[in-house]
């Protein structure tokens, strides 16, 4: 986790400061959720469900960033992923932006 | 997005702290967007008189939570973007986003006389294992960062194995063998003219660290971080 935390300050260093903080929680109201679970089920019965629809977002959202740039072109993100105390999936992304788009 | 009334209207908000809102709504009017000393935004709030009836409760600009639509719109969750503005909160930032699992305290036995046992345990949920079982990552860092050593001529650090090499001259006669980040950079030097013209920390950048063979190699694609 150090190691990580030296790398990412590399990388913040290297980029001369980060632009944008985002975090994204699941939302246990996702009609992906919601809709698939059997009669009588509730979202915390089916784990993998969250998961995977956590996992999908993700993913689109880095896509959106680095290769759609849909805040300015990215040329640097850093991001980690923490499980909250109820179990909803939470991610934290440190975004660097091209210096043309800085803010 | 608006925050929940919380204060006189509903004193059982989950918001509450004593008689205040922790998150201090509503928030006052302000004409412009300024930065206070404390390096907060306050952020524009018109007071244009324009007021909406949500869950029978009136909301105006002072209820208004800073929110991304278009983000929310697509991916329909909680999302919270923040600039990064100054140096200061930056390796505050950066601590949070790595300080690692929840941790919890576990206590074990019953009986009074018993030594009491206390564990740092490792909490995970049914949702983490069931990320950890499919593999997914836990964090990236894009784009790659190499570490490189820095020692002094024959005093670099060395790690060796007990059933690999059992005894200290062929721990020496091992560690002879294999070439540092720092000492691969000096060979490459000697042999890839093209290699003159970076520094060593600028090295990862135009060259690729080939972990097995301990050496280095004109890159191909991509970049590092030295």
């Amino acid at each position: 986790m150090i190691q990580n935390c030296q790398d990412a300050l590399a990388i913040n260093q290297h980029f001369h400061g980060a632009e944008l903080f985002i975090t994204i929680t699941t939302n246990p109201n996702w009609p992906e959720v919601t809709q698939e679970p059997l009669p009588g089920q509730t979202p915390a019965d089916r784990p993998h469900l969250v998961v995977h629809a956590f996992h999908a977002k993700v993913t689109q959202l880095l896509n959106d960033l680095n290769d759609h740039g849909v805040m300015g072109c990215t040329v640097a993100c850093v991001w980690t992923i923490e499980f909250q105390k109820r179990g909803l999936s939470h991610m934290h992304l440190i975004v660097f932006l091209d210096p043309a788009h800085k803010l | 997005m608006v925050h929940n009334p919380c204060g006189t209207q509903n004193p059982q908000s989950p918001c509450m702290d004593g008689n205040k809102c922790s998150k201090s709504f509503p928030k006052p009017f302000h004409d412009q967007t300024t930065v206070s000393d404390d390096s907060y935004a306050n952020l524009q709030r018109q007071e244009d008189g324009k007021q909406h009836v949500i869950n029978g409760n009136e909301v105006d600009n002072r209820w208004v939570v800073p929110h991304s639509p278009w983000l929310i719109w697509k991916y329909c969750c909680h999302m919270n973007v923040e600039c990064i503005s100054s140096v200061k909160g930056i390796k505050y930032i950066y601590k949070y986003v790595y300080k690692g699992h929840d941790r919890t305290t576990m206590e074990f036995g019953t009986c009074q006389d018993e030594v009491k046992q206390y564990l740092d345990a490792c909490y995970v949920s049914a949702c983490e294992a069931i990320w950890r079982i499919y593999h997914f990552c836990m964090h990236q860092e894009h784009p790659n960062v190499v570490r490189l050593q820095i020692h002094l001529s024959n005093q670099q650090l060395i790690s060796c194995d007990e059933h690999v090499a059992p005894n200290l001259q062929q721990v020496v006669a091992q560690a002879a063998e294999k070439d540092t980040t720092l000492m691969a950079y000096f060979k490459a030097n000697e042999q890839i003219p093209e290699a003159h013209n970076y520094l060593y920390q600028d090295f990862p950048m135009h060259f690729t660290w080939i972990r097995d063979k301990k050496r280095w190699q004109i890159r191909q694609q991509g970049g590092a971080i030295g």
